[in-house]
């Protein structure tokens, strides 16, 4: 978007549009729900009883699975977060980049989780097996995490 | 076209059963601020809207309210896993239970089923934005009052990480109002409706259809 100089109007409402900025690391992102600083805002209610490191749940697998699916997890939301931003800011060449590289990881990823374990989209049988429902668990019974 | 893609936005992995936690948390599936309402407010707005890159991103949240919606059936199927019929009557499940024993069905906490009366799809590209800005509002509000009240960690942690969704949305449709003003007189934003007066109508000489 043209960083034009805001004009303020009377009768509608108006939010400044997000500069560029620093980002979280995958796993930070991934945890606090977006992967810009700038739009953490967490609420009182939800922060950890005093004392407490706080919650994390550990996955871990003998076969490399939870893992696997972890980084899955943490680069999909990288770009679930970012193609937003790109939506209202076409023009930012940084962001795009950084798309496309994580983009290009999280195909890779895919494949390798459908070539060790089961294809988790159609396009995923290019690699492997079937697309069906008789491996791995649905994801709604809390699956490999 | 949507494809699936066999997981959840964020795992959901609750160990213990609590029928009561799931009946406050289907609000999120069926209530008014729910996120099947949201991606159905969304993905209706989209088609008219005047800018396109503001369609494409109402057709991209929508979509990750689908997801969303799913993570939150998640929470509620697992909830309610293994349910006894002692726990159905203490834990105050009982009258859903009667009607959906423990299968899903879109409804508000307080039992109001689904309705689109909840959204609206107007038809005026800064009245939908208007809305959706509020929507967002409206769910952090909900997400902030389930974290007041549930207290076990792998409930709270998709509540926290949903709740964290809403404000980057809100920030979205934000942007995405901005962009469509550009598109509008500075002067007048209302002079007239750019999802039906497009191109502005002619005074004369139009013909029907």
């Amino acid at each position: 978007m043209k960083e034009k100089e805001a004009k303020l109007s009377l009768g509608i409402a108006s939010v400044p549009v997000q500069p560029w900025g620093e980002l979280y690391g995958l796993e930070t992102a991934f945890m606090q729900g977006t992967v810009f600083p700038d739009l953490d805002m967490p609420f009182f209610a939800a922060d950890p009883p005093p004392g407490t490191e706080g919650y994390r749940r550990k996955r871990t697998s003998e076969d490399g699975k939870a893992e696997l699916m972890q980084e899955i997890y943490e680069v999909s939301f990288l770009l679930d977060d970012l193609v937003l931003y790109l939506d209202t800011h076409p023009d930012d060449q940084t962001a795009f980049s950084i798309y496309q590289e994580n983009s290009r990881r999280r195909k890779e990823l895919k494949e390798t989780f459908a070539k060790r374990f089961y294809p988790l989209t159609r396009d995923c049988m290019a690699v492997c097996g079937e697309f069906g429902w008789k491996d791995g668990e649905p994801p709604w019974e809390g699956g490999c995490c | 076209m949507w494809t699936y893609e066999k997981r959840l936005q964020f795992p959901i992995s609750i160990s213990r059963t609590c029928p009561k936690t799931a009946r406050l948390i289907i609000s999120q599936y069926g209530g008014p601020d729910g996120e099947l309402s949201a991606s159905l407010r969304y993905l209706s707005q989209r088609y008219t809207m005047p800018v396109k890159s503001v369609g494409g991103l109402l057709t991209d949240i929508g979509t990750e309210e689908l997801a969303h919606m799913e993570m939150i059936c998640a929470m509620v199927y697992q909830l309610t896993k293994n349910l006894t019929p002692e726990q159905v009557k203490e834990e105050g499940f009982d009258a859903y239970y009667i009607d959906h024993t423990t299968g899903l069905w879109p409804q508000a906490a307080a039992g109001l089923p689904f309705s689109a009366v909840e959204f609206q799809s107007k038809g005026d590209a800064v009245t939908d934005l208007t809305e959706d800005l509020a929507a967002e509002q409206k769910a952090r509000v909900v997400y902030e009052n389930l974290l007041r009240v549930i207290k076990e960690p792998d409930v709270r942690e998709p509540l926290k990480f949903l709740r964290a969704r809403e404000i980057v949305h809100f920030q979205r449709f934000g942007e995405a109002l901005e962009r469509t003003k550009e598109t509008l007189s500075g002067k007048n934003f209302y002079y007239f409706n750019p999802e039906f007066d497009r191109p502005p109508v002619k005074a004369e000489g139009a013909a029907g259809c």
